[in-house]
């Protein structure tokens, strides 16, 4: 190969590597880190002292204060979906979990679904990545509060499909059918591709820690029961109370499929918060 | 950089713009990972906390950057290492690694230049020398300037152009193996 060739060849590669690289975003912490340091060049050096000594005693002060102004507040009523525009998927999904030969679905199981999908976005990245809840998933999936994240269903048969998320705060909300997510009602039609929350909404991690995790229960008939469980959850105001209504909702979302004569099956998927 | 060093969040916009896909090129060819936007993540993090000690009478910016991004490649490797081995080849499908088609081409063209782009990669990973791998990415990477090449490896520039010589004959006659005599 002649010398020209080769760099004629080479410059194609590298062009070609930078083309068609992933276009990346800042973080959310990249814009704090660099406002905080204008919010700290803009005091002269001598006031730096003061500010340190003002700094001490407040936060003295928020060691006091903050525990009884965070008792008094009820925390666990706030809302915890928290719902944003996404970001447009120009490549389409890219599956982190595609079928294997052997580890799909039991094939026999009353309930199938054509999509059964966890899609999320990273803060700064363009592309859509999914994880199939059908099948088995052994990497461990980290979101931030800047990441974005939703579901996209499609069932192999009319289904009354309930989704809900579990946040590392306990908290249990109901994310399908829910009207503030998705105007869909139930029975989900068949071969109808679904999203949760809908086009152009997702969801995003409220907390930093922890684990979220997402419950997907699908049947053939309306599920009662699942639903008179969440309602008294949701409604109950005593956190003792509401410990054991969440406790006794999560014991009957196990329960789904494993009694022969319920037409129903579930699929759970856990993240993690950064 | 004196915009970032003085909080200006436009600075980091810009950044990106000039930055991001070439340190993505970068990083992937020289650690073929699927995290690698993770890494390039980390590195302008590295950029944004280390900006008040860059000093422009030292090196270009690029260099800089660049130096950032070869020691947190390195990192990972290191690190990689020791936990667990990643084929080469076990590539995401965002990444470089699957070749993107360019609409203008016609699809003889685009299978030309995929087949030309998987096999120089190839070649790149067949490089057992991690010095030469990361001289001969650079120098498409970043504009072919021996000097830069050899700040950004820690080498004088001498040594960084026996680096790049080296690392394209050998990728030359891995081209020449695979049957690229000459430029598609």
């Amino acid at each position: 190969m002649k010398d020209e060739d080769f760099e004629k060849s080479m410059d194609k590669w590298a062009a070609h590597e930078v083309e068609s690289a992933s276009q990346l975003r800042p973080t959310e912490e990249m814009y704090r880190t660099i406002e905080a340091r204008k919010r700290k060049g803009f005091f002269p050096v001598h006031a730096h002292g003061v500010l340190v000594g003002v700094s001490a005693v407040c936060f003295l002060l928020s060691l006091v204060v903050l525990p009884v102004v965070l008792r008094r507040s009820d925390r666990d009523t706030e809302p915890s979906i928290g719902l944003r525009g996404g970001i447009s998927a120009e490549k389409g999904v890219i599956v982190k979990n595609p079928p294997r030969r052997g580890k799909g679905p039991k094939k026999g199981s009353p309930i199938q679904f054509d999509q059964l999908m966890f899609q999320y976005q990273k803060a700064y990245s363009s592309s859509v990545y999914g994880v199939d809840l059908r099948f088995p998933i052994e990497e461990e999936i980290t979101l931030s509060t800047d990441d974005n994240y939703r579901l996209a269903i499609q069932p192999a048969d009319d289904r009354y499909v309930y989704i809900y998320k579990l946040d590392s705060r306990g908290r249990m909300d109901k994310l399908f059918p829910n009207d503030v997510c998705s105007s869909a009602r139930n029975p989900l039609e068949q071969k109808q591709t679904y999203h949760v929350p809908s086009e152009p909404n997702w969801l995003y991690p409220v907390e930093r820690k922890g684990e979220e995790s997402i419950y997907v229960i699908a049947s053939a008939l309306p599920m009662p029961e699942l639903e008179n469980l969440y309602n008294q959850y949701s409604r109950t105001e005593s956190k003792l109370n509401k410990q054991e209504s969440l406790s006794i909702l999560l014991k009957r979302i196990e329960a789904v499929g494993q009694d022969s004569g319920e037409e129903a099956a579930k699929w759970m998927f856990s993240f993690k918060l950064l | 950089m004196e915009q970032l060093k003085s909080g200006e969040t436009d600075a980091i916009d810009e950044l990106y713009r000039r930055y991001d896909r070439k340190l993505y090129a970068f990083c992937y060819n020289v650690t073929r990972s699927e995290d690698s936007a993770d890494l390039v993540q980390d590195v302008f993090m590295r950029v944004i906390t280390a900006a008040h000690r860059y000093n422009p009478k030292k090196a270009s910016f690029r260099t800089w950057v660049f130096r950032i991004a070869r020691n947190c490649c390195v990192d990972f490797i290191r690190r990689r290492d020791k936990t667990k081995s990643t084929p080469i080849g076990d590539k995401e499908e965002n990444s470089p690694g699957n070749t993107i088609v360019d609409d203008a081409m016609s699809p003889e063209e685009a299978l030309i230049e995929a087949s030309l782009v998987e096999a120089v990669r190839g070649c790149i990973d067949e490089l057992e020398n991690e010095q030469e791998k990361h001289a001969i990415v650079l120098y498409y990477m970043t504009g072919k300037v021996y000097r830069e090449i050899g700040e950004i490896l820690g080498k004088s520039t001498s040594m960084a152009k026996n680096r790049v010589r080296s690392a394209q004959e050998k990728v030359k006659r891995c081209l020449e193996r695979k049957g690229f005599d000459s430029f598609p």
